[in-house]
């Protein structure tokens, strides 16, 4: 075997991850032999206490949490499991995808018990290198594992030429390769359709237990929003043709029965031209087949457009072709505040895509920030009452769920973080944190904002929300973690460096 | 905080009805918790109005009233054919309406009439809700979705950070 492609907790378990599958197809097309295994989904299988869940989930994904002794011999366990595993495929590479900063504790300890005993390559890649936010110039994971020769490789940006070229062992300085100077992928309908073979079968807590793919359509955003970092990580808005996706999609459900897809990328309608050949094409294979409407189902992100944009028409067929579920970032429900957070839409924009989500049967998730800089207590009353106008969507399915995050938190590589001092953000001088970076951070042009504002504020919006008949997601998790912030932040620990322990496991 | 029975309610009814004629269109009344909201002459496709939720009742009533008919010569009627509260369209929870007709003497009918949204008698047919209604509405319609496994969101929890945040920091 040339290449064993890993994922390592913590991810979600609700349908297969979709990169290293992907890239199991684009090894393949290169020549190489690869194989997937989820050892993310070969932990948290096999553990059946919430409890136990929750606490192995969160010492991988909270910075500072230790680990009980019975956990921690679960965990033993389940990393020589591992090992074994590497071992038996005797792969000359082995990948792992480093999916978030939260999967970094896993691919260190796993990396650390396998550099003694495994002699082939170790490859790291994906958004996890960077602790701070996927487009901070700081590589400071993938750096620190390669400086102390527990891996080989780090890929930065895309994984797909860089991987290959790594297999290839040619010129393995090109960009992205054990440096942060990658080039952006312009075309990506050249890029072969995932390979599912080795995971399709096994048990994701898929929700309605109907198996559902993962699909990227695009990379990067239409849109700056001043909040994110993603248009700073890609460069450009790539984005594949509406015809390359429904072929990937037609191609899975011939090759699989799969007929549930969620679209990974940050905007299913960012290419009115590729979503319009998307439904079209889907649309036509439903037709020539027999097919009935909605024969498949697919969502994603979904950005709000104007009536000139996107007509009745476009989410009637669209809904035809199978289209639900989109979850829209919203942010927030005051026009103001959304207008500094150039989102790019007005009141009357969402008003009318609520409706016309309604007319066509489609449902919805709201992704809302609580306490933005510039949100002063009308704009937060003004939210308030628009949840209140749109409780009607709330109650019959139309938004079937909302999402209230923690409050706003500013990362690297954002406009809020580059353009902090114009806009007059700084850290908490109370703290006495140095960096502009996290929860931990105070607006000048209005200081009655301060982290416990902001904090209650998102509590209120909770509470109100659950009131009006709100489907609120995850927000045990969010609290719980927002407490756990608020406290150490009050400790001033929040900034605090991450050490690994690694004698505790 | 907004509190829900604050939240007014708007009513649509869609109707169909028979033309006009010698007895002139259908007489027809609406009313909320036994209080008249509307009265008018069926010569409309629908009507509609606003209310304020009563916090001291645990039930809401709506009442669509067909009167006025002289059973010897007239033929008049009315049919609902769509609800909508604060544009939330009923769907089948229309038929959850009981009509209550005022048979005459000639006919042998029962004058209790789950699910028919018709009314060729006098009669009227009422829909009987839970309060807080939009809450009430929203779990007969079925339609939510519930969140998977690890996204929950519980009262304890939200009670719980409520206190950290107002009364321990």
């Amino acid at each position: 075997m040339d290449i064993l492609l890993l994922n390592v907790p913590s991810i979600s378990l609700v349908y297969p991850p979709a990169a290293p599958s992907l890239l199991k197809g684009v090894c393949e097309q290169a020549g190489f032999l690869a194989t997937v295994k989820d050892f993310n989904l070969t932990l948290f299988n096999n553990l059946h206490d919430a409890d136990q869940i929750n606490r192995i989930a969160n010492y991988f994904t909270i910075r500072s949490n230790n680990i009980t002794i019975e956990d921690q011999v679960i965990l033993d366990e389940w990393y020589k499991d591992c090992i074994a595993k590497v071992l038996e495929c005797q792969p000359k590479f082995l990948g792992i995808s480093v999916f978030t900063f939260e999967c970094q504790r896993a691919t260190e300890e796993l990396v650390e018990r396998l550099r003694p005993v495994y002699s082939g390559k170790i490859i790291v890649g994906g958004a996890g290198l960077s602790t701070t936010g996927i487009a901070s110039g700081k590589n400071d994971f993938g750096t620190r594992l390669k400086d102390q020769g527990l891996v080989d490789f780090f890929i930065r940006g895309e994984g797909e030429n860089a991987l290959v070229n790594i297999l290839r062992e040619e010129n393995n300085l090109i960009s992205g390769i054990n440096n942060d100077n990658y080039v952006q992928i312009t075309n990506l309908d050249g890029i072969a359709f995932p390979n599912y073979d080795d995971i399709i079968d096994l048990p994701y807590k898929y929700s309605n237990n109907i198996v559902q793919l993962p699909v990227t359509t695009s990379r990067g955003c239409v849109r700056a929003c001043t909040f994110c970092d993603i248009h700073a990580f890609w460069k450009k808005y790539t984005y594949r043709s509406g015809e390359s996706v429904a072929s990937e999609m037609i191609h899975h459900y011939e090759k699989y029965g799969v007929t549930h897809f969620f679209f990974t990328d940050s905007l299913i309608n960012g290419s009115l031209k590729s979503f319009r050949d998307l439904y079209t094409k889907i649309n036509e294979y439903y037709a020539e087949n027999n097919l009935g409407d909605r024969f498949f189902h697919w969502g994603g992100q979904w950005i709000v457009r104007t009536p000139n944009q996107l007509k009745p028409k476009d989410y009637q067929l669209a809904a035809k072709a199978g289209m639900n579920g989109l979850a829209m970032g919203i942010e927030s429900l005051s026009e103001s505040v959304r207008d500094h957070m150039k989102k790019g839409f007005s009141n009357s924009d969402l008003d009318y895509t609520l409706e016309q989500f309604r007319e066509n049967e489609l449902n919805c998730y709201f992704l809302i920030i609580a306490g933005y800089p510039t949100e002063t207590e009308d704009n937060f009353v003004e939210s308030l009452e628009m949840f209140t106008k749109y409780q009607g969507y709330a109650i019959d399915g139309t938004i079937f769920g909302v999402n209230l995050g923690g409050t706003l938190s500013i990362d690297e590589g954002t406009p809020l973080h580059q353009n902090g001092t114009a806009l007059g953000l700084e850290f908490s001088t109370e703290t006495g944190n140095e960096n502009l970076f996290g929860l931990d951070w105070i607006n000048e042009k209005n200081p009655s904002l301060t982290l416990l504002e902001r904090c209650k504020r998102r509590v209120l919006m909770q509470e109100l929300l659950m009131n009006l008949g709100y489907t609120v997601w995850n927000g045990d998790h969010q609290l719980t973690r927002l407490r756990e912030s608020y406290d150490k932040i009050a400790r001033n620990s929040y900034n605090r460096p991450y050490t690994p322990n690694t004698q505790s496991v | 905080m907004i509190k829900l029975h604050e939240i007014p309610i708007t009513v649509r009814i869609h109707l169909t009805h028979s033309q006009y004629n010698e007895s002139g269109w259908p007489l027809c009344e609406v009313s909320w918790n036994n209080n008249t909201v509307k009265r008018f002459e069926a010569n409309v496709d629908k009507i509609e109005f606003t209310i304020v939720q009563n916090p001291e009742l645990d039930k809401s009533i709506l009442q669509f009233h067909h009167y006025g008919i002289n059973h010897h010569r007239d033929d008049k009627w009315v049919e609902i054919q769509k609800i909508y509260i604060n544009n939330i369209d009923l769907r089948h929870i229309l038929w959850d309406g009981v009509q209550h007709a005022f048979i005459p003497p000639w006919d042998d009918l029962d004058p209790i009439m789950p699910g028919n949204l018709y009314l060729g008698y006098n009669g009227n047919i009422t829909w009987t809700f839970d309060n807080p209604i939009l809450l009430d509405i929203q779990k007969r319609l079925g339609r939510t979705v519930k969140t998977i496994h690890g996204q929950e969101t519980t009262e304890e929890v939200l009670e719980k950070t409520k206190k950290y945040f107002w009364n321990h920091v």
